[in-house]
């Protein structure tokens, strides 16, 4: 017994993620309790989650977990087997590691390894920013006096309030056996390490007719100023009070930066080079019967002038998890596309280049000298739109999509908010949304929360979005929830 | 102290016994307890994971991709312990209970068995059930099978050959009969059995005689043969009647004649003018060029040479290596099985001159970008691991352009070896594309044989270099 818990890793508050020494400790053992020849890998993922949610003005969660997940495969002959346990003592380990030589055993896929291994090249990753000391040191303490904060203004006016804080941290490590303490392959992980804050609030008031939303990401607390996403919930939804119902139609929108990152989100899925090159997705533009291949759209303008979507990792604002081979990309420049994404085993086959582009995932879009007050002053006619929910794709070839307007919808008449209007449902392309754009503004950071429990493997990916006024973007429906 | 060291050292004989490498990695128990199981999808799949680790048992000791083709495979009954799951599964299920839907899983549940009477039965009992109107869903049931007899094991040909020949008497669709007697040589030919694969072609070409121009025409038609069209399902029912004797008497005689003979063939499946037609069999093999050879000595000689028998194979990086450049990187099964091919047959004629023919396609696997020079020398490696005796490896520089920029997609230029070895528009040179080519320096053979019939042309032109022939 004692032979076991003198190996356990405990996590103490003070560390609550595994370091880079404890993850190669961890993959060395590992390596030491495989038997006979063979590969093995380890893909060490350790994870803090601390989290406060409210609900009519009440706590109803407040939670503070953490785990170490390790998958071990393991090459035995021709096959490969996998375990993945989160026991870390040496009993444990050792049956994980003899399972994943059983599950090797009997796999039913036979690999045949090529028998030439040319030197390994050496990738280069860059380091972005995605580090904060100020998130990892958020206590749930910290937590529930920033969550009484941002309740209190809501409750004073009568509202009720919804909302969550969640700070996360992670570290990741891919090792091999036959690389420890040697370069790296590209498909090898070196271990990093990343925070996540999040803060999302929505008011309500009591009778149900008026609704506020406010959220930021970023990987560090220190930037999301909570008060003033409270504040900005709660005059939402003093504004979006008693809601008049108006006929769907075309209409001139302005988007908040939010409802822009939602229109881009349908974008994020399409950029992919392979399928254009098949002839799928809004990128593919004709067979060329000659070359007996698939022409694309990059080269060609695609989108309003104005309009470029770029990432540079080093950029302080937009740190997304480090790949190999990871350079500054301009997606779209002057509405031009530029890139697509692809893998290097693409890129090595049929560009002939050591480099891999990644999709759409963290961004920075360009904007205009417009603020959203004087979009609203020279508007005739049109909808203020707060952000957009449930959207999702209907064609694939042109984007064509539907969603719900949410939080606060108004109707801008003569260069002024007339009233707030009940919510409607669009079915638009954002290609077309994006090439009918009348005035942007100050790009700002928007609200990109991890989606699902998986994305604990990656941060957050980050995007900067400006405010944009577009013009005949198509409703199509009343919907009566707020 | 001499205690502890006696110790030490039984303990370090104990660890490295061959007993103990033995229980290594013990096979773990695969058997399924059926007793629980009441659905046919329960006993299949108990079935399925008992064969799955019978192969898997096999694959983890013999190589089957570097193996020769065994045609007789296909007639070994299945397993011992396969059969008894599927007899004690199968006694749990009441067949008067059996849903059309659970057809399929039920007949083959039953061949496993070893019950081919109940299956027979099954079938019957379901075509009964369809009124004899309803064409198309009988048809389709016949279908269902066919396949299911056809991919047995043991192979059940009789089985499949009456309901096909019965289904091909009730339909007056001659390209549906065509299609359905395709399946029969194919099955057939696939285990060597020549009373099914005769009758089979004799039916074919019992309709192709008379196919009308819509007929040739028809998507259907060119849908054939995977793809290949009809015309190439007549000529390997021409091929197979003529009989190998023919063939190789043809061929004793000279390239020529057995290229005449070929051109004669194909001109009766296409219903094209011999003339018309480009087929490499007795054309002159152009010799191949290459910016690097290995050995370097190659490149003072041409290839293929003179004076004797020769082998050209046409191999691709991306034809060999799957996922090159990623950790599940593997080698191309076809590959590593033509490789192994052609060791053995360097190994049984010394006097066959083997040339391997590559290009350059400016990466291997997973290494940046290389200059040629270094991937001629990454391509050497890759032919020499599969060690043939002999082997005399050309590689081409492959020109290229590219899309404009921001596309700047690799256009590959045409190299002349590829150029040189394609005919017309369906003999395209590929990764795996082989020539056999005389001592005269005409193309005998090209593409499709397999290893054994291979063996029987290199024997016979070998015969005909040493008679002067």
């Amino acid at each position: 017994m004692s032979g076991r818990s003198d190996r356990l890793i405990r996590l103490s508050d003070d560390a609550r993620i595994l370091s880079e020494q404890d993850c190669n400790a961890l993959a060395k053992r590992v390596f030491a309790l495989a038997r006979g020849p063979g590969e093995t890998y380890v893909d060490i993922l350790s994870w803090w989650n601390g989290e406060l949610r409210w609900a009519r003005n009440r706590t109803s969660l407040a939670s503070d977990r953490r785990d170490i997940r390790i998958q071990i495969t393991r090459d035995v002959g021709l096959g490969r087997g996998f375990v993945e346990t989160n026991q870390l003592d040496d009993v444990s380990l050792e049956s994980a590691v003899r399972a994943a030589e059983r599950g090797a055993v009997v796999s039913p896929a036979v690999r045949h390894p090529p028998s030439v291994h040319p030197p390994l090249p050496k990738p280069e990753r860059p380091k972005p920013a995605i580090w904060s000391d100020a998130t990892y040191a958020v206590t749930p303490e910290v937590r529930g006096e920033a969550a009484r904060s941002l309740i209190e203004p809501a409750e004073a006016k009568g509202m009720s309030s919804a909302g969550y804080l969640e700070m996360r941290a992670g570290s990741r490590a891919v090792l091999s056996s036959e690389r420890m303490g040697s370069t790296p392959a590209p498909w090898d992980v070196p271990y990093a390490a990343w925070t996540q804050a999040q803060c999302s609030m929505t008011v309500r008031d009591k009778e149900g007719s008026g609704s506020g939303w406010a959220g930021l990401s970023s990987y560090d607390w220190a930037k999301i100023d909570a008060p003033a996403l409270a504040s900005r919930a709660l005059e939402k939804c003093i504004a979006s009070q008693h809601p008049v119902a108006l006929e769907p139609g075309r209409y001139t929108v302005i988007l908040e930066p939010q409802a822009v990152a939602q229109m881009i989100a349908i974008l994020e899925v399409s950029m992919w080079r392979e399928a254009a090159e098949l002839g799928d997705g809004p990128w593919a533009l004709a067979p060329d019967d000659v070359l007996g291949l698939w022409r694309t759209k990059l080269g060609l303008k695609v989108l309003d002038e104005r309009i470029t979507i770029s990432h540079d990792p080093t950029d302080p604002m937009l740190g997304i998890f480090p790949e190999p081979w990871m350079e500054p990309i301009t997606w779209f420049d002057k509405g031009v596309l530029t890139n697509l994404a692809f893998y290097r085993d693409y890129a090595l086959q049929k560009l002939n280049v050591n480099a891999a582009r990644r999709p759409l995932i963290g961004y920075r879009m360009s904007g205009g000298p417009t603020s959203v007050e004087e979009m609203i002053r020279t508007t005739t006619r049109g909808l203020l739109v707060s952000h957009f929910s449930n959207v999702r794709m209907l064609d694939s070839k042109s984007l064509l999509s539907t969603g719900l307007t949410r939080d606060g919808l108004w109707l801008i008449e003569h260069g002024k908010i007339s009233k707030a209007v009940k919510n409607l449902r669009f079915t638009e392309s954002p290609l077309f949304a994006l090439n009918s754009v009348d005035q942007m503004g100050e790009p700002v950071p928007v609200f990109r929360p991890a989606k699902n429990p998986y994305e604990i493997e990656r941060p957050m990916t980050p995007a900067i979005v400006p405010p944009i006024k577009s013009r005949d973007f198509s409703f199509t429906a009343t919907i009566d929830a707020i | 102290m001499r205690n502890t060291v006696s110790i030490a050292l039984a303990l370090i004989v104990l660890a490295a016994s061959p007993a103990s490498a033995q229980t290594r990695f013990q096979w773990p128990d695969t058997s399924s307890r059926v007793a629980s199981y009441t659905h046919v999808e329960e006993c299949v799949a108990a079935n399925r994971r008992v064969y799955g680790a019978f192969l898997r048992r096999g694959e983890l000791t013999e190589w089957r991709d570097t193996m020769p083709y065994d045609a007789h495979q296909g007639l070994e009954p299945l397993p011992p312990e396969v059969t008894q799951t599927a007899k004690r599964c199968a006694a749990r299920i009441d067949l008067a209970k059996i849903q059309p839907r659970e057809f399929a899983n039920t007949m083959e549940l039953l061949l496993e068995a070893g019950r081919d009477s109940d299956a027979a039965a099954l079938v019957e009992h379901r075509l009964a059930a369809i009124p004899a109107t309803s064409r198309l869903e009988r048809g389709s049931i016949v279908d269902t099978a066919v396949t299911i007899y056809s991919f047995a094991k043991p192979v059940r040909l009789d089985a499949a050959d009456a309901l096909l020949l019965n289904r091909a008497k009730t339909t007056s669709d001659r390209i549906e009969r065509l299609k359905t007697y395709s399946t029969m040589l194919l099955a057939s030919n696939n285990v060597e059995d020549s009373f099914h694969s005769t009758r089979a072609a004799k039916l074919i070409m019992g309709i192709a005689d008379s196919l009308t121009v819509a007929e040739r025409q028809s998507d259907e038609y060119e849908r054939m043969r995977d793809g290949y069209g009809g015309s190439l399902l007549i000529y390997d029912a021409l091929e197979y009647l003529i009989g190998k004797k023919t063939r190789m008497d043809s061929l004793r005689k000279s390239t020529v004649a057995y290229g005449a003979l070929d051109r004669g063939l194909m001109s009766k499946a296409t219903g094209e003018r011999p003339e018309a037609l480009e087929l490499p069999i007795a054309q002159k093999a152009a010799p191949l060029t290459a910016d690097v050879w290995y050995p370097a000595s190659a490149a003072s000689t041409p290839h293929p040479g003179r004076g004797h028998a020769s082998l050209v194979l046409f191999l691709e990086h991306t034809g060999c290596i799957v996922e090159p450049s990623t950790d599940n990187a593997a080698r191309i099964p076809q590959c590593a099985m033509r490789l192994a091919e052609v060791r053995r047959l360097a190994q049984r004629f010394p006097n066959l001159e083997i040339d391997i023919v590559m290009s350059t396609h400016g990466q291997f696997m997973y290494s940046p970008p290389t200059a040629p020079a270094e991937e001629a020398l990454l391509i050497k490696q890759l032919v020499d691991s599969a060690h043939i005796p002999g082997a005399i490896l050309g590689v081409t520089t492959t020109p290229f352009w590219r899309l404009p920029d921001p596309d700047s997609r690799r256009i590959d230029k045409i190299v002349p070896n590829n150029a040189n070895y394609s005919f017309g528009k369906t003999w395209r040179v590929g990764s795996g594309s082989m020539f056999l080519v005389d001592s005269d320096g005409l193309i005998a053979e090209a593409w499709r044989l397999r290893e054994k019939e291979l063996g029987e042309l290199i024997e016979l032109l070998m015969q005909r270099q040493t008679k002067g022939n």
